[in-house]
């Protein structure tokens, strides 16, 4: 039987009113040409719901189409730094929309019930930070450990929208760069989907046609993100979209780009896209030898040194600085840890800094992979020794709030979520906290929001600044060294809560063979920017 | 990437000496296909006892050889079978019916939930197929309970305390990975295995690659950080995916000994042990008592 249709037949299969999930990730294969037609089409009253796919949702809530949104993660790092998803942010600040965030281990949950056909899954992780509050997150007993389980309820979305590198006539689909989708098309009552190529037949589907009601053949489909081995994500274009939606007035964008252009390909031409493919860069040369370590050379080595030997680590969202830290411990004293990116890459080789952690290129010289739900059961079963995490504010005990300033249903400023955070961060081991700046606004006494807190399972708990290394001990923050040229009034004015400890410690400056690493790594000096 | 990690090459013994009696072993395998062979036969020469073996859905002569040989005390299973050779095999029909081993008996979908729920860090998952029949009076830990007006099986997690498996190819660093060839194979079990397992992954494989080669097609590794032990023909007499058939001959050689010895003659199964189990001293000896040619008759195409 053969799916095969025209965006236009696709997309009419969706109904106003329909609870979608999106395939992709971050800026990665979203199906941005079934969202542009949608919108073409004049969709209105979508709820959506699934893992952290900003740029689609921003759009869908731009121009009207979304009436309701669940999520764990509206932000995205590129070339141009650290994004949150600006429509998104507005609509929730300004009370405009309906919407729900939560740990994306639980939406993660929601969807495996009801691809199990269960009434729930235990959802543990978050329990301690201010989410059940807020969201009233149901619990069971559990009679053999006694006391409260968090669970997730079904999520069963209407349709799963997904773009994939081909499909067959018969709508089986391949994807190359796998994040949730499987698990997305289970859980679904139907995925429609477009692909770079329809061929007569696939011999190694990844979602079976029993899945997919129809399929439509559309190159470019997922431009402005990337199409894993096809083309990278446009930062040229994300840069002239985030201009516009900054401006208050994504109707211009949307005249231009969507509504505007008779379909995608008119759209692709006229937005110059999508390019070509290209592989990662390839390793600098050591350079700038002598030059004395800055701000953000002493945070990335004070990052890298928390990890040990053979540690199992973990990067997330927006983890550019991190990443390039294992790379860093990689390049010196930790030759043989075992690192997984977020973007399903099981130790990538990296050969140079990249602007954002979540690039798909990681995925061609890797030696195994893993997609997001599995990723957050290898949290469960504690095999991973090493996570870094980020704040907006880091409080004296070490909560981390990433997820609003002011009050969480009406925020002043709306930050971009937990990701998987609130529940990863109770499972691993030892848990790093990078802060690229060290101020009054970031390390606060008390944070406003506990996105994340500390756990019994944490055995150790790191802040790297570009000031300091401070610690965790007796559930307070101390200090155990201050950066070579920081004084400790200096730190003083720059702390929000008192910093006790080791007032003399100095943290030892990075090495001749840490810096030339560290170079070679990042000839260009991307950290600098970053940080 | 470094070429310092850790490398994780044992040989088979040094593999099967990690087995200690009692303990519960995951076993890859579906069918005929990709039984780790070699390392259950060398697990047998260490004349191990009461292990509870978990072996793949449907799972065939590496589970009833080692109750044949009396290492098992108790089989998670939803079969053990030979497919067209003889509908049940013959030493786990034989242990079962007289009461040597026990039997958690299950099909398919709760064993894999069984392992899903120790893979996923949950005490139990929830399910509905197996309400209303006697698997639950066969397996008092599967409880009935009520949610929202339905019942269902709570399904205990089965954490694995160590896991073997035969696949086509391997690093030196433990990433196993699934022949090119192979698709249908690629994955029946092994990573249900791996991931339920809180000991060490075993594998034995067809042959080390060079590293460079598991850089460029990720989407091949099965498991990463097993330990690897290299093994060509390991998987014999069952096939190894995208690599060689099952040797139906060998197959049937040994269930007309296992069926003997239902019926109450002992002596060609104990043959049978002597010349391929015990006899040899390690895999290249069980080898020979195939032969060469025989082997090179079963491969597939041009690998």
């Amino acid at each position: 039987m053969s799916r095969s249709t025209t965006l236009a037949g696709a997309a009419a299969r969706v109904a106003d009113g329909s609870l979608v999930t999106l395939g992709g990730f971050q800026l990665n294969r979203a199906p941005m040409a079934l969202v542009f037609e949608l919108l073409r089409q004049g969709r209105k009253g979508l709820r959506i719901v699934g893992p952290p796919n900003p740029l689609p949702l921003d759009l869908l809530v731009g121009a009207g189409a979304a009436s309701e949104i669940e999520f764990g993660f509206i932000g995205f790092q590129f070339e141009d730094g650290f994004v949150v998803a600006p429509q998104v942010r507005r609509a929730i600040e300004t009370g405009a929309i309906r919407w729900r965030e939560r740990d994306v281990y639980e939406i993660v949950q929601g969807l495996r019930a009801a691809a199990l056909g269960l009434p729930f899954l235990p959802a543990p992780g978050a329990e301690a930070s201010d989410y059940p509050r807020v969201n009233g997150t149901p619990v069971v007993r559990d009679g053999e450990a006694g006391g409260e389980v968090p669970i997730a309820r079904p999520i069963r979305p209407d349709v799963a929208l997904v773009h994939a590198q081909a499909a067959d006539r018969e709508g089986n689909l391949f994807v190359s760069d796998l994040f949730a989708e499987d698990l997305q098309a289970r859980a679904s009552r139907g995925v429609i989907a477009t692909a770079e190529t329809i061929v007569d037949r696939l011999d190694r589907p990844t979602i079976p046609a029993s899945a997919v009601e129809a399929v439509a053949e559309v190159r470019g489909g997922a431009f402005p993100t990337s199409c894993h081995g096809h083309y990278p994500y446009s930062a040229p274009h994300l840069r002239e979209y985030l201009a516009a939606a900054a401006s208050g007035s994504p109707a211009a964008y949307l005249a231009k780009h969507v509504t505007g252009p008779a379909d995608h390909a008119a759209f692709l031409r006229a937005a110059g896209g999508p390019g070509t493919w290209q592989a990662a860069p390839a390793a600098g040369r050591a350079g700038g030898e002598g030059e004395a370590a800055l701000p953000a050379d002493r945070l990335l080595v004070g990052m890298a040194r928390c990890i040990a030997e053979a540690d199992v680590v973990v990067t997330g969202v927006a983890s550019a600085l991190p990443m390039l830290a294992v790379a860093l411990a990689r390049a010196t004293h930790a030759q043989h840890l075992t690192y997984i990116n977020c973007v399903g890459a099981i130790d990538p080789v990296i050969a140079r800094a990249l602007p954002t952690s979540v690039d798909v290129r990681l995925l061609d010289r890797c030696k195994g992979t893993v997609t997001l739900p599995d990723l957050f059961d290898l949290a469960r079963q504690g095999r991973i020794d090493l996570m870094f995490f980020g704040g907006a504010q880091v409080d004296a005990e070490a909560r981390l709030n990433l997820t609003c300033i002011g009050d969480y249903a009406r925020p002043r400023v709306k930050l971009p979520g937990p990701a998987g955070s609130s529940s990863m961060r109770a499972y691993v081991r030892k848990v790093v906290v990078g802060v690229p700046r060290h101020s009054t606004r970031t390390l606060v006494p008390r944070v406003d929001f506990a996105t994340s807190v500390v756990s019994p399972r944490n055995l150790e708990t790191t802040v790297v600044s570009d000031l300091a290394v401070l610690r965790l001990e007796a559930g307070r923050l101390r200090l155990a060294s201050r950066h070579a040229g920081v004084s400790s009034e200096d730190l003083k004015a720059r702390s929000g809560f008192p910093l006790e400890g080791e007032a003399r410690a100095t943290t030892p400056e990075p090495t001749r063979l840490e810096m030339a690493a560290l170079r070679k790594l990042d000839p260009d000096g991307i950290r600098h920017r970053l940080a | 990437m470094s070429d310092e990690r850790a490398e994780r090459v044992l040989d088979a013994s040094e593999a099967a000496a990690l087995v200690r009696d009692g303990m519960v072993v995951g076993l890859s395998g579906f069918s005929y296909q990709n039984p780790p062979m070699a390392l259950v036969r060398e697990i047998i020469r260490r004349r191990v006892k009461g292990l509870t073996i978990v072996s793949g859905p449907t799972s065939g002569i590496e589970t009833d050889l080692l109750i044949g040989a009396g290492c098992v005390r108790r089989a998670v299973t939803a079969g053990v079978a030979f497919e067209q050779v003889v509908p049940m095999a013959p030493a786990f029909r034989r242990a079962a019916e007289r009461g040597e081993i026990e039997v958690w008996e299950c099909d398919e979908c709760l064993w894999h939930l069984a392992l899903k729920a120790a893979a996923w860090g949950m005490p139990y998952l929830l399910w509905r197929g197996g309400v209303g029949t006697s698997i639950p009076e066969l397996n008092p830990d599967l409880e009935e309970v009520q949610e929202g007006g339905r019942r269902y099986l709570k399904v205990p997690a089965r954490p694995l305390d160590i896991v073997f498996l035969h696949a086509a190819e391997a690093d030196r660093f433990g990433n196993v990975r699934a022949a090119r060839q192979a698709y249908l194979g690629r994955s029946f079990c092994e990573r249900a295995l791996a991931l339920a397992c809180r000991g060490p992954v075993v594998a034995s494989v067809e042959r080390l690659v060079p590293d460079d080669e598991t850089l460029g097609s990720p989407e091949r590794t099965l498991v990463r950080g097993a330990f690897v032990v290299e093994a060509p023909w390991g998987a014999h007499p069952g096939g190894t995916s995208g690599r060689y058939a099952p040797d139906l001959e060998h197959y049937a050689e040994y269930a007309a000994a296992g069926e003997a010895r239902r019926k109450g003659d002992p002596q060609p199964y104990q043959r049978y042990l002597e010349r391929h189990v015990y006899g040899p001293e390690d895999h290249d000896g069980y080898l020979r008592t195939i032969g060469a040619g025989r082997l090179e008759a079963l491969r597939l195409g041009a690998a």
